[in-house]
């Protein structure tokens, strides 16, 4: 165990996957690596009451087209459902913006929850990280029907999953990173299941 | 029967000898022998045993239907029941046996039952072992004791199964000439094609032909074709890989045998097998045909063979199943059999084909071979006992059957072809009916009711030419049909001759000298040897269905699943039954196949994978202290704290007591919490809980109970009001999910009018629950901002604040009777914060707790725990809490509170039991009865659904659900327990302990 | 194992899916004015017929929205999706309907 007690200004945060041997797993075929505390948002109401709000706080529009993700100025902004959208920002410490998000939508029928401790992200990349999800999601993630810009709610195994492809990487077809959102009860054991899913793979390249 | 590997020909690799052990025996063979070449290649002739007359078998086929040669293959912890030798491909140091028989394949125990056979007929273990009832159950054991096919291993599996999920547009299942051409051309257009083989090499029924494609052996068209397909990247083939189940919306489950062929190195950290789960857009079956067999006397006997295994050993295996070959058939297929044996050099006695004319162009072929080709005649029997030594060929008269003396013709091998049975199982289990073809004689498939289509001969199409060309066309339409443009799409290049065919005649029974049931048993089906006499008495019997026919006489229900044999069995009885067979139809093609193991069921679903784990934020610290876990739905929760040489009654004796009197501390982070928001939400809750909500005051708690609409309690927990429009709600552990479904399903279906959003927050937030005299003075030290006096900060309120230097939720609410305060912090913090806890906490004694510890706290208090003390049949009123029950508002459930059944008197009651011994502590689940009557039955009145000791007041508590309870309070119960005691207990009240609450202010 | 066509993501693996029984059944406003026997035929009384047969499924693993599906009992073909609130499409055969 490596926290400490902390003075009471300032509590240490631990990511859902401390427990977790990440950096010997990375390389070119299979990376698994998780993305701890960035700022999660659930956001339900109409796109309107909340879209001029959410660009004005994060500077990314809400996407409007299902199962679509939007990644501009300080968020990545997911369609989740027909009122629901999942923003994605820097920090889980940014209290600020959150703030700023519930002020300016105060007067409105929507729902900004933060969720930042509930989920994290595991982001599994390198040329044969489909072959992994393949082993535990029922998502044809081939790159003529799951390209960037997409995202989808699915399960890997029986844990309910989000996922979305990597837009920042340079191949994304024959090098893909998906990130995956977890939620936190379940992300020891998904990352003990994609690492055992990795395990068969890599014994097949 | 003296089967040998010949000098040349076939595809083994004569430069690679396996060494492998066959009952003890160590033989040798080639790499690409499976285990069945392998053992006719030595000379093998006897495999196993037949299931009920203990017969001696061989080798009969050469793939998926091989009904004999079933072994049990490897040792230990890696041994397999029941793989057919057929398919196990050799491997170095293989080692196998055969299956039922004892204590030999030579000597067989069991054969008596085939000399007393007489008395073996159809339904005989029905008709003789059901009476008396009461004996069946000795019968039984006997009976399987002498039965059965291989044994399952007695050790866990040391190896790993995995499962993939696939999508393709274009699944082509079966890799001879009509799947090849059809993967060729969907590939062609530019669809993703998937093509799988259950065979070790790709090519099917062409790496066992010596046609020509191109001008060229077969084989080489089949490099070019593979080698195309392979350079494709949206192509994948699975080789080994048996397409075993067609479902719904074109799901297809596949069984891939990854590392059987491997040695130990090259299987390195691979799976052993792999599921295949593909959904795809369109399926090409390209299934092929099997071969029929005849049905004569002793058809049974070692050597007795399918024309075209016989072939497929000598070209594809370079092995003679034996020396001298009687070709018996009603069709020309096994015409080229006859000229491939005879061009290898194996001595062909004679073909004896039942047709007045034989077949066309290849007649003059045999005779320039000098093969004795005898025409309108039938191989009537088998002779020899432990193999072929001879046949008995009689000539058919007009009417069809046998007079006059046989011919004997000397010989060890039996060929025989009754015609082919195309393989419409997949396409019968995806919902096609297949129909009957009188041309081919045989089932082929009917109307596709998925997105499929059927290529080559599993259409009945047998004919080289007519598989090539209709894979080609069908991968053209399959690939157009998933949306690619197939228009330009070149077909292979693929000439061969387009032989023309003399009609086969249907042989369905050969007819025997001697009158049914008397002469050597017609074997139909040769793993639960049910003979043609069999099928003839079920109907004589008064069975019609062929389905009834099929359970009554065992046809089919071998691991081969009726392959081979059920065409003729059905056959039979259509002609028995005076019907057509297209009238009697066929029985049903169920999933698998071929057999499937367990372990490829069970993929990576096993041991630490078996079922998701949950984990709180402190999970870590609850390992470093050594808890032991208990599971609370998929949540692992700490149980209890051991200390040095603690067993768990005294963890949870020192746990209850330091909360009673100090401070405890509970990891509650597993409780569901739900945020609901919105102008209506007070509204919402209304309707959900049986109290009122949104008279709730913004800064209080209030204990809410769910009912189904049948009224039946569902879930409880404490909810607070944050803000007008905002509550937070928690639910049991296990029920979170539920709850939420629940409530979302209400306003997404019918109360959509309603301004009200939910988010579940279950994993947002840590939950430390504080307990015990000492818990205020503690908080007070991890905050500044919060006031923890009485008057500040009254039970069931919160305020929020920093705790230990995180933002926090404190509830001040207990489950435990004790002052508490239940401090929620987002879940990134709750390790640290927790920590901070019990170190600030040490110098006041605090102690962790498990949830063994909370139950008794509870249960002392008299608190229910939903799905402990309620089970789905149980109202509130029964648990007497009407007070959470509101009179003034519609809720879900109410209503049903009201129905006759709801109100009865005599429903079981939530009451307080003490048993007349204190340190007795009555087992969860007890029924209780009223009077303490050793004779049964015994009227129960109920059973307790928690019982613990209670450490604070030093005897045994119990609650329990009693008919009328509450109205017997001080009555006696009495619980009669398995082991034959009968424990006495008092109904009392359900608090136990601080019936008045003040423990709550100290 | 389905492909269901969830009006908001569109065809999707079943497993993706809850199944919430027959759809359609409309929650009495005023439950206290009912009879036992009335109140009871809301709560326990299906339609449960053979061929087409309208449904309710959650995208439970997806959107966690409810809705309506068409399903033939006996092939297991889907004929269409809609959403809560809005009528089921007409059925397209006179037999067979439920
Ligand atoms: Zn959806």
């Amino acid at each position: 165990m490596s926290s400490q007690p902390n003075s009471a200004e300032t509590a240490r945060r631990n990511s859902p996957l401390v427990q977790c041997v990440k950096d010997e797993l990375a390389n070119d075929v299979i990376g698994l690596a998780e993305r701890p505390f960035l700022g999660h948002l659930n956001l339900r109401g109409d796109f309107n009451s909340l879209n001029p709000s959410v660009k004005q706080v994060f500077g990314v529009d809400l996407p409007e087209q299902a199962n679509t993700v939007s990644v501009e100025g300080a968020g990545i902004a997911l369609w989740t459902g027909p009122d629901e959208w999942l923003l994605i920002h820097r920090s889980d410490e940014d209290a600020d913006r959150v703030a700023d998000l519930d002020r300016l939508t105060a007067d409105a029928h929507v729902s900004v929850v933060d969720v930042s401790s509930a989920q994290t992200v595991i982001y599994v990349s390198g040329t044969h990280a489909r072959d992994v999800l393949a082993r535990g999601c029922p998502l044809d993630l081939h790159s003529r029907v799951f390209g960037t810009g997409q995202c989808a709610q699915t399960h890997f195994g029986h844990i309910p999953v989000t996922v979305w492809l990597d837009n920042a990487r340079p191949d994304p077809i024959a090098n893909p990173g998906f990130n995956v959102v977890v939620r936190r009860s379940f992300a020891d054991y998904l990352w003990r299941l994609l690492d055992d899913a990795a395990t068969g793979v890599r014994a097949a390249v | 029967m003296s089967g040998r590997r010949l000098d040349s020909g076939g595809r083994i690799d004569r430069d690679r000898p396996i060494s492998f052990t066959f009952n003890g025996k160590s033989l040798t063979g080639y790499a690409g022998d499976t285990l069945a070449s392998a053992l006719l290649a030595n000379g093998v002739s006897i495999v196993g045993r037949s299931f009920k007359y203990h017969r001696p078998r061989g080798v009969l086929a050469a793939g998926a239907e091989e009904p004999n040669a079933i072994v049990q293959l490897f040792e230990g912890d890696r041994t397999v029941p029941n793989p057919k030798a057929t398919q196990v491909e050799l491997v170095e140091g293989l080692v196998a046996s055969s299956v039922n028989c004892w204590p030999s394949v030579d000597y067989d125990i069991g054969a008596i039952n085939g000399l007393v056979s007489k008395a073996l007929p159809a339904g005989f273990y029905y008709k003789t072992f059901m009476w008396p009832r009461t004996k069946w159950e000795s019968y039984e054991k006997i009976i399987r004791a002498a039965a059965g096919l291989g044994k399952v291993p007695d050790q866990p599996d040391p190896d790993y199964y995995e499962k993939v999920n696939a999508h393709t547009d274009v699944l082509v299942v079966g890799s001879g000439p009509a799947g090849l051409a059809a993967a060729l051309s969907a590939s062609r257009a530019g669809a993703r094609v998937l093509l799988v083989d259950e065979s070790s090499e790709f090519g099917g029924s062409l790496l066992g032909s010596t046609e020509l494609i191109n001008e060229q052996p077969a084989a080489t068209w089949i490099e070019a074709a593979v080698a195309e397909l392979a350079s494709n990247p949206d192509v994948q083939m699975l080789d080994r890989t048996t397409a075993f189940g067609y479902y719904d919306h074109n799901f297809l489950n596949l069984a891939q045998r990854v590392t059987d062929h491997l040695d130990t190195d090259s299987a390195g950290s691979l799976p052993r097998e792999r599921l295949w789960r593909v959904r795809a857009a369109q399926v090409v079956i390209a299934t092929g045909a099997l071969e029929r067999p005849l049905v004569f006397g002793n058809n049974d006997r070692p050597g007795v063979m399918l024309a075209s295994a016989v072939s497929t050993y000598v070209n594809r295996y370079g092995v003679s199943p034996g020396s001298e070959i009687v070709v018996f058939t009603n069709n020309d297929s096994a015409y080229r059999v006859a000229l491939d044996l005879n061009a290898a050099g194996v001595s062909v006695k004679a073909l004896v084909d039942s047709r007045a004319r034989g077949a066309g162009a290849p007649v003059d072929e045999i005779k320039a071979a000098g093969i004795d080709l005898i025409t309108s005649s039938v191989v009537s029997s088998v002779r020899g006992a432990r193999g072929v030594k001879a046949v008995d060929v009689h000539a058919l008269t007009d009417d069809g059957t046998v007079s006059g003396s046989a011919r004997r013709i000397d010989c060890d091998v039996v060929a025989m072809s009754g015609g082919w049975s195309p393989v419409v199982h997949l396409h019968a289990q995806s919902g096609g009916r297949p129909r009957y073809d009188d041309v081919s004689a045989s089932f082929v498939p009917g109307v596709a009711v998925q997105s499929q289509i059927c290529a080559g001969a599993c259409n009945g199409d047998f004919l080289l030419h007519e598989c090539l060309s209709e894979g080609a066309a069908a991968g053209v339409r399959a690939a157009a049909a998933s949306g690619y443009d197939a228009s330009s799409s070149v077909e292979a290049e693929a000439r061969v001759a387009t032989n023309t065919e003399t009609a086969l005649e249907p042989l369905w029974l050969v007819p025997a000298p001697k009158e049914p049931g008397r002469g050597p048993k017609q074997f139909l089906d040769y793993q639960n040897d049910t003979t043609a006499a069999d099928i003839r008495l079920a109907v004589r019997e008064g069975f019609r269905s062929i389905e009834h026919v099929k359970r009554y006489t065992l046809l089919g229900f071998g691991t081969d699943q009726g392959k081979l044999g059920n065409i003729n069995g059905m056959a039979i009885a259509a002609k028995a039954l005076g019907q057509t067979i297209e009238e009697t139809g066929t029985t049903t093609f169920r999933p698998a196949y071929t057999p499937v193991t367990f372990g490829t069921w069970a993929g990576r679903g096993v041991g630490e994978f078996f079922d998701p784990v949950r984990k709180t934020p402190m999970h870590p610290w609850h390992e470093e202290r050594g808890a032991e876990f208990e599971d609370v739905g998929q949540w692992k929760r700490p149980w209890f704290y051991p200390e040095d040489g603690e067993d768990m009654h005294a963890a949870v004796a020192r746990e209850c007591l330091a909360t009673r009197n100090a401070i405890g501390v509970v990891d509650a982070s597993t409780l569901g919490k739900i945020d609901v928001r919105g102008r209506d939400a007070g509204a919402f809750l209304d309707r959900i809980y049986t109290n009122m909500f949104s008279s709730l005051k913004p800064g209080h708690c209030r204990y809410g109970l769910m009912l189904h609409e049948d009224g039946m309690v569902m879930d409880d927990g404490v909810s607070a009001r944050i803000a007008d429009d905002h509550y937070y709600m928690t639910t049991t552990t296990g029920g979170a999910a539920h709850v939420l479904g629940w409530m979302e399903q209400w306003l997404q279906t019918e109360w959509p009018e309603m301004e009200v959003y939910l988010t579940s927050v279950t994993d947002q937030w840590a939950t430390i629950s504080l307990s015990g005299p000492k818990a205020r003075a503690l908080c007070e030290e991890l905050s500044e901002d919060i006031d923890y006096g009485d008057d500040a900060f009254p039970f069931m309120t919160f305020r929020q604040g920093r705790v230990a230097g995180a933002p926090a939720r404190v509830f001040r609410i207990s489950f435990s009777g004790e002052r508490s305060y239940e401090i929620n912090v987002p879940a990134n913090y709750g390790l640290a914060v927790w920590q901070h806890i019990l170190d600030a906490g040490e110098k006041y004694g605090i102690t962790p707790y498990g949830t063994e510890t909370m139950h008794v706290l509870r249960a002392e208090k008299g608190f229910i725990i939903v799905g402990q003390d309620t089970d789905g049949s149980v109202t509130p009123i029964d648990l007497g809490m009407n007070w959470v029950v509101s009179k003034k508002k519609d809720f879900l459930g109410k209503r049903s509170l009201f129905r006759s059944d709801t109100v009865r008197e005599d429903r079981k009651q939530l009451v307080g039991l003490l048993t007349e011994h204190d340190h007795e502590v009555l087992p969860e689940g007890a029924q209780l009865v009223e009077v303490p009557s050793k004779v049964t039955p015994v009227p129960m009145v109920g059973h307790v659904t928690s019982s613990y000791f209670s450490p604070s007041l030093n005897r045994s508590i119990a609650l329990a659900l009693v008919k009328d309870g509450r109205r017997m309070k001080g009555e006696s119960v009495f619980a009669p327990l398995i082991d034959g005691r009968l424990m006495k207990a008092t109904i009392v009240d359900s608090v136990f302990y601080d019936p008045k609450g003040d423990r709550q202010n100290v | 194992m389905f492909i269901i066509d969830c009006p908001w993501c569109g065809e999707r693996d079943q497993s993706e899916f809850s199944y919430g029984g027959e759809a359609h059944i409309v929650r009495p406003v005023e439950p206290e004015a009912l009879s036992d026997n009335e109140w009871a035929d809301y709560l326990f009384m299906r339609k449960n017929t053979k061929g087409r047969y309208l449904e309710q499924w959650v995208h439970s693993a997806g959107c966690r929205r409810w809705f309506n599906a068409v399903r033939d009992n006996v092939t297991y073909e889907i004929s269409a999706t809609y959403k809560p609130g809005d009528s089921a499409p007409a059925a397209e055969h006179a037999e067979g309907t439920s």
